[in-house]
């Protein structure tokens, strides 16, 4: 990954996330100059340093005594020099390598409110990201609003994949239909769909193993953005990105039957 | 559209006409199993919502149905088979291992017993639990989410599932007893935690059934408890444990 550009991203979260990434971007050598110079020293170089400054004053030995002792700080070193949690101890680059790839790029936070969402640039690409399902899937159309409609709400889930060592990854939105509000007869007709059971997926995985063939597993991104439904389904536009002008053309009916009303 | 009552089923309504289309034929009894046959080879694909699981005996027909459904749907990557809906599997030429190791970590850690002693057995054989009315009430929500967690890991461990059906008859007024037989069963994960299933090759594919029950066994109301397990061939695929709808006059 290159650090140059990960750099701005980096600055400008760097008031909210200070706890961890001050060090992380020390120890991976960039050089952020608006740091470089109080943030000169580190827990892990002041170990090697700890000779030369040994008879040094202005010193502070409040935490060191119940850390290890490849932990504990040196005695010469003010405490306002240390930057991150003391507590913490010391970490590799290796570790910390996989942590800081995606930290820029990633927001660490799920937002509650779609305002909230709008005002961190990884989550308006999130949004972004899954509008672009809808419209290659060519879920829905505009249409104006009337009074016979029944429109159902819509609502922006956030979500943040982690991987194994729960590293947040991917930031997810989805936009789901509050589909409670929906009624028998004139929103949706029937609604069983028939899921595997693990028995059969045993037996599945037995029979293979008896004949000696690999199986092999995928999965279909926004599965349920594929169906057709056969019922006419209004839903509000989404909230943040909602369009006001009305576009009398998206009118002819195209595969889908879910309508979008505008807000106007 | 996510959310929308009829998304499941007209996604598998789409999912099902794509395949049938490409001459699968639906299975008769397991409606999500699509299988094509072509020469001596066949290829299988179970499908579970968005997931799709497919094996064949021929490599080629494999790839060939991946690219079929790359070109109808966005898919992912497709890969081997070795995490589905929190079994682990492990396919090796010989054999395959099914186990829940992972989850069972994780249930150790969710109910603070990652230290706890271990223990050989998931309940003591003279257990007598029953309603325990004078016992102390514990946490209804806690109980059950132990019930509920133990129940899933039923689908690669039978060993537990007695016990695990004996506490869950207690979910509506838990107590202290029932409580500490539900740790009793995590103390004896703690000590199988990598047990699973063993799946081997090469052995004859004829289906046998086992059942069993004990006479009254359910000390409350009398009834006994029935049991059944499947092997096909040597390698485990179905198993039950249930008390019995009537009480039973005999055990024949």
């Amino acid at each position: 990954m290159n650090f140059d550009e990960a750099n701005p991203v980096m600055q400008e979260r760097h008031e909210t996330y200070a706890d961890y990434e001050s060090p992380i971007i020390q120890q991976t050598g960039t050089e952020l100059e608006n740091k470089t110079e109080e943030t000169s020293v580190l827990p892990e170089i002041q170990s090697t340093e700890a000779e030369d400054q040994s008879a040094e004053q202005g010193v502070t030995d409040r935490i060191s005594s119940d850390l290890p002792k490849e932990w504990r700080i040196p005695r010469n070193l003010s405490l306002d020099n240390v930057i991150g949690q003391v507590q913490k101890g010391v970490s590799t680059r290796s570790t910390l390598n996989q942590f800081c790839e995606h930290m820029a790029f990633v927001s660490q936070t799920e937002p509650k409110t779609v305002a909230d969402a709008l005002e961190d640039s990884n989550w308006i690409t999130a949004m972004h990201e899954e509008l672009n399902q809808f419209a290659r899937n060519e879920v829905w159309s505009l249409i104006s609003r009337t009074s016979k409609m029944n429109v159902i709400g819509t609502k922006w889930v956030f979500k943040n994949k982690l991987d194994e060592n729960g590293v947040i990854v991917r930031n997810k939105a989805r936009l789901v239909a509050k589909g409670y509000n929906q009624e028998e007869g004139i929103d949706h007709g029937e609604t069983y769909a028939p899921v595997a059971r693990l028995e059969a997926v045993r037996l599945l995985l037995a029979y293979a193993s008896m004949n000696r063939f690999k199986l092999y597993q995928m999965d279909v991104k926004s599965a349920f953005l594929n169906g057709y439904i056969d019922e006419e389904v209004y839903v509000s536009q989404p909230q943040g990105f909602g369009r006001s002008q009305v576009s009398q053309s998206c009118l002819q009916a195209k595969e889908s039957n879910v309508w979008l009303e505008t807000s106007a | 559209m996510y959310g929308l009552k009829q998304a499941p089923r007209q996604w598998y309504e789409r999912l099902s006409s794509f395949l049938l289309s490409h001459s699968y034929e639906r299975g008769k009894i397991d409606k999500t199993l699509f299988i094509k046959k072509s020469c001596s080879n066949i290829i299988l694909v179970q499908v579970y919502v968005d997931d799709i699981i497919f094996g064949s005996t021929n490599e080629n027909l494999c790839k060939q149905f991946f690219t079929t459904m790359q070109g109808e749907f966005e898919m992912s990557m497709m890969g081997e088979l070795n995490y589905f809906l929190g079994l682990q599997i492990k396919q090796l030429n010989h054999e395959t291992f099914l186990s829940q190791t992972k989850y069972c970590k994780e249930l150790l850690k969710k109910f603070n017993m990652e230290s706890c002693k271990e223990s050989a057995t998931p309940m003591a054989t003279n257990c007598y639990l029953d309603s325990d009315d004078k016992g102390t009430s514990v946490d209804q929500t806690k109980y059950r989410g132990l019930i509920g967690s133990l129940l899933y890991l039923i689908a690669s461990r039978p060993d537990i599932m007695f016990s695990v059906c004996l506490c869950a008859r207690f979910q509506a007024n838990p107590k202290e007893s029932h409580f500490s037989a539900g740790k009793r069963i995590l103390k004896y994960l703690q000590r199988t935690t990598t047990v699973g299933l063993w799946y081997p090759t090469n052995v004859s594919l004829n289906l046998v059934g086992y059942s069993d029950s004990d006479f009254a066994g359910c000390k409350i109301d009398r009834k006994s408890i029935s049991g059944t397990c499947h092997l096909l061939g040597s390698s485990l695929v179905s198993w039950h444990s249930k008390k019995q709808a009537c009480v039973a006059l005999s055990t024949a």
